[in-house]
């Protein structure tokens, strides 16, 4: 059973690259990489601020390969302050890696480990 | 008759833009702003009207205490923080001494609590820093 679904977790991250796909950089300080993956519905979400404001914000999770996530020739996880550039639908989105109610900012998605989840905010939006 | 606590929340707007604080800012009043994570990328201070303590301090005379919000949001860092809570305490040391006249009336301030002085979840969760600064404004006002 167990081979079952480290078979079907294989399956699904060659199929990332193919199915709803969305193609993103990853950045870390001076290095990037382009992923191709797949990426969760924008969720606006209204918090009551401390003092009686108010943030909007919008969360969006990634999921791609573990494999793919290389920075400067070496294998890494996702970091906080980590940054996603996507674009989609004439706007060039910025999205960086934060955690999400108290949860780690990311997470592997399958036990065989080689999906990770990462949970990102909207930081900039602008034209492209 | 206009809200006592909002025209005291446009006093102390005029009066924090006409300052020159260490980092620059445009305060605005709102009786509950909102902003976009995207929007904190600028220095964002509201000045948000809260709570009125009403008393009766003599026979013809009562007491009314107005307190305000004046709320610190922007992206940052730890490492930004240091900086941006030195500014929120010149704001208080700022405010600590402050009156503002509204018709022909002086409002001297009574106190001035900065809680939190940085929000830790929103730096957690939001690279966020939020600091609000409470400051409370006496009113007198005869009776009778």
């Amino acid at each position: 059973m167990t081979d079952l679904l480290n078979r079907g977790a294989a399956l699904l991250s060659r199929t990332l690259a193919s199915r709803n796909a969305v193609t993103v950089t990853y950045t870390r300080g001076a290095h990037s990489v382009t992923l191709t993956g797949s990426a969760g519905s924008m969720l606006l979400r209204l918090q009551d601020e401390y003092g009686g404001s108010r943030v909007e914000r919008t969360d969006r999770d990634f999921l791609f390969a573990a494999a793919a996530l290389v920075l400067n020739g070496v294998r890494v996880t996702p970091e906080r302050g980590d940054v996603i550039a996507e674009s989609a639908g004439g706007k060039d989105y910025t999205f960086t890696v934060l955690p999400y109610s108290g949860e780690p900012c990311w997470r592997w998605a399958d036990a065989g480990r080689t999906l990770i989840r990462v949970h990102t905010k909207k930081t900039a939006e602008e034209d492209s | 008759m206009a809200s006592r606590i909002a025209d005291l929340a446009d006093a102390l707007t005029t009066n924090l833009n006409a300052q020159s604080f260490e980092i620059a800012f445009v305060a605005a009043r709102s009786w509950q702003p909102v902003y976009d994570l995207d929007e904190l990328a600028t220095l964002r201070v509201s000045v948000i009207p809260r709570t009125r303590t009403s008393r009766r301090s003599a026979r013809n005379q009562d007491e009314n205490d107005h307190t305000l919000n004046v709320v610190f949001q922007k992206h940052a860092t730890e490492a930004d923080v240091d900086a941006l809570a030195e500014l929120v305490e010149e704001v208080a040391d700022h405010l600590t001494r402050l009156h503002l006249a509204i018709d022909g009336h002086v409002h001297p301030s009574i106190s001035v609590a900065i809680d939190p002085v940085c929000a830790l979840d929103d730096l957690d969760e939001q690279q966020t820093f939020t600091s609000v600064l409470a400051v409370a404004f006496r009113e007198w006002r005869a009776t009778g």
